[in-house]
């Protein structure tokens, strides 16, 4: 019953986030969003029956182009545009929160800082990278924590495992 | 380990790495920098996998019971664990404490052999799965209904001494008769008035207390599909015998199984306490998933090699077979004393197929009680119930 209420509510974080993407599309792109949203909610329904796991990532990797269309439509973006688009990516990681951890029960306090602190935290980096123009530009920026990003996980790769 | 969500948060900063360097637009790398943070985060997070000791109380239990088990778990993380009993799931920062209490609504054996055991760290990146093996099992009996003293008896009796009044005179505590006194005699016989009056010694006899053999015959064989019917009679089938096997056992007779289900089992005629406990352990496995196929001629071919004759044979079946009044017959041929006791589901429903039911079986029992004694048991009332009122 537990499990039912927290899952209820994480689809209506997903509900929230499509809603708020889909009222900044922009015209030109609202088509698209449309797709995008239609064939997320197409994964979602195959989730619902189905309660493969894959399909569960399969429809957030469709949720997470739903926010990045009406953004890219954009010509210019500032730091406000950013911060919104930020804001209104809480809601799917609420929604992520909410069903992957659905099967401990309830998530605790630090998960939700866990994610949501990502946001400023990504929020602060971009404002560096574009506004300050720190390291000179985005992709330099993002190349470099993908690296560092690749390195950690192939360090930190089965050394739970290694300590048991 | 780590889990598919870190893969999957990795996978997604890729790719929307590579749509940003496609479409020449900063946008998508920004979507994906905070999947970064949440997988550096997370990391960064103290994570220790749990680790889990269970207790229970007793190994032995009787159905209807409360069973608590405790779990303590110790770690730090998000933890699932998973045994035979059911699933906790939780939080657990250093050590945490769990109590479930189950209601053991039905017979049989819980073997607490695995527990998988599932710790995620705080964000949801690493894994570790382990499985623990244990040891130990519990033991759910069926439900005995204590009854003080039934009318059904073996109605021949062996010559050692037990419960029942046989018609030979001897050791006992029931007044028979009066006879002269022959040397030999016990001085504490001789009934001192009787001797005044006739004016020689005269000694009180007695009834002789003693024991017979008794078989239960336990058919639950299954014919049809039909999993919640045959489970319902398969458990009131086994708290019958399980009824049965204490009454007889307590009031000294030599008791003997047979069981008809999937397979044949029996355990030969033995005394006590140790019956009631083979018979029990039996009773705990045993099972009707599979459709049998097995005749009841086995049973009449065991019951007639390995029980002596004169035996009292209690038959709990729901007569599904034909077979059975045909075996009755040749037990009975063969001095055997038969007692049917027989389950029955059947409704007061008023549908036809219920009314065929019911006449068939009525038909069926008619014929049964020209050579047995046969008790009709709607299993809504308890068996004790039913074989008080039993003449």
């Amino acid at each position: 019953m537990k499990i039912m209420k927290n899952r209820s509510l994480a689809y209506v974080y997903l509900a929230i986030y499509y809603i708020l993407s889909l009222a900044i599309t922009p015209p030109n792109v609202f088509f698209l969003s449309v797709i995008l949203i239609s064939v997320s909610l197409g994964f979602v329904a195959l989730y619902w029956y189905i309660k493969d796991e894959l399909l569960f990532y399969a429809y957030i990797l469709f949720s997470l182009f739903v926010v990045i269309v009406p953004f890219s439509a954009m010509r210019n973006i500032d730091a406000m545009d950013l911060a919104v688009m930020y804001t209104f990516m809480a809601p799917l990681l609420l929604h992520i929160i909410a069903i992957h951890f659905s099967r401990y029960g309830k998530a605790t306090k630090n998960t939700y800082l866990v994610y949501l602190s990502s946001l400023p935290l990504s929020l602060v980096l971009a404002y560096m990278v574009i506004y300050l123009n720190v390291a000179g530009n985005a992709y330099v920026i993002a190349a470099l924590i993908f690296g560092v990003v690749i390195i950690y996980y192939l360090l930190l790769k089965d050394s739970v495992f290694k300590s048991e | 380990m780590h889990t598919r969500l870190f893969h999957a948060f990795l996978l997604y900063s890729v790719i929307l790495l590579f749509l940003g360097l496609l479409l020449q637009s900063p946008v998508p790398i920004f979507a994906a920098i905070p999947l970064l943070w949440i997988m550096v985060i997370a990391h960064l997070f103290r994570f220790e996998p749990v680790s889990v000791k269970r207790t229970h109380e007793n190994r032995r239990y009787v159905e209807g019971d409360k069973l608590t088990v405790r779990y303590e778990v110790k770690g730090h993380g998000y933890f699932e664990v998973k045994d035979e009993l059911g699933s906790i799931s939780g939080f657990a920062e250093n050590s945490r404490k769990f109590k479930r209490k189950i209601n053991l609504d039905e017979f049989g054996v819980i073997k607490l052999e695995n527990l998988e055991i599932i710790s995620e760290d705080i964000g949801g990146m690493q894994v570790v799965k382990r499985t623990v093996r244990g040891k130990g099992e519990i033991k759910i009996y069926p439900k005995i209904e204590y009854v003080r003293k039934f009318v059904i008896k073996p109605k021949r009796t062996r010559s050692l001494l037990g419960d029942y009044h046989s018609r030979r005179k001897g050791l006992g505590m029931e007044f028979s008769d009066i006879r002269e006194y022959n040397p030999g005699d016990s001085m504490r016989w001789i009934n001192w008035k009787a001797t005044a009056r006739r004016n020689k010694m005269m000694v009180n006899e007695y009834e002789s207390e003693r024991s017979g053999d008794a078989v239960i015959l336990l058919d639950v064989r299954r014919f049809y599909k039909g999993s919640e019917e045959y489970g319902k009679i398969l458990r009131h089938s086994v708290r019958a015998a399980a009824t049965l096997v204490t009454y007889l056992s307590r009031t000294k007779n030599r008791v003997g199984f047979v069981l008809l289900g999937e397979t044949v089992d029996w355990i030969y005629p033995t005394y006590g306490k140790r019956a009631l406990y083979l018979v029990l352990e039996k009773l705990l496995h045993t099972k009707s998933r599979k459709l049998s196929h097995i005749p009841f001629e086995y049973a009449k071919f065991i019951v007639s090699r390995f029980f002596p004759p004169n035996s009292f044979v209690i038959l709990i079946s729901p007569l599904l077979s034909w077979d059975i009044d045909d075996a009755i017959v040749e037990l009975m041929a063969k001095n055997y004393d038969i007692l049917v006791i027989s389950p029955s589901l059947i409704t007061e429903d008023s549908d036809f197929a219920t009314a065929i039911l019911k006449a068939e079986r009525y038909v069926r029992l008619r014929r049964l009680r020209l050579y047995a004694t046969v008790v009709d048991w709607n299993v809504k009332y308890p068996l004790t119930k039913v074989l008080m009122v039993m003449r």
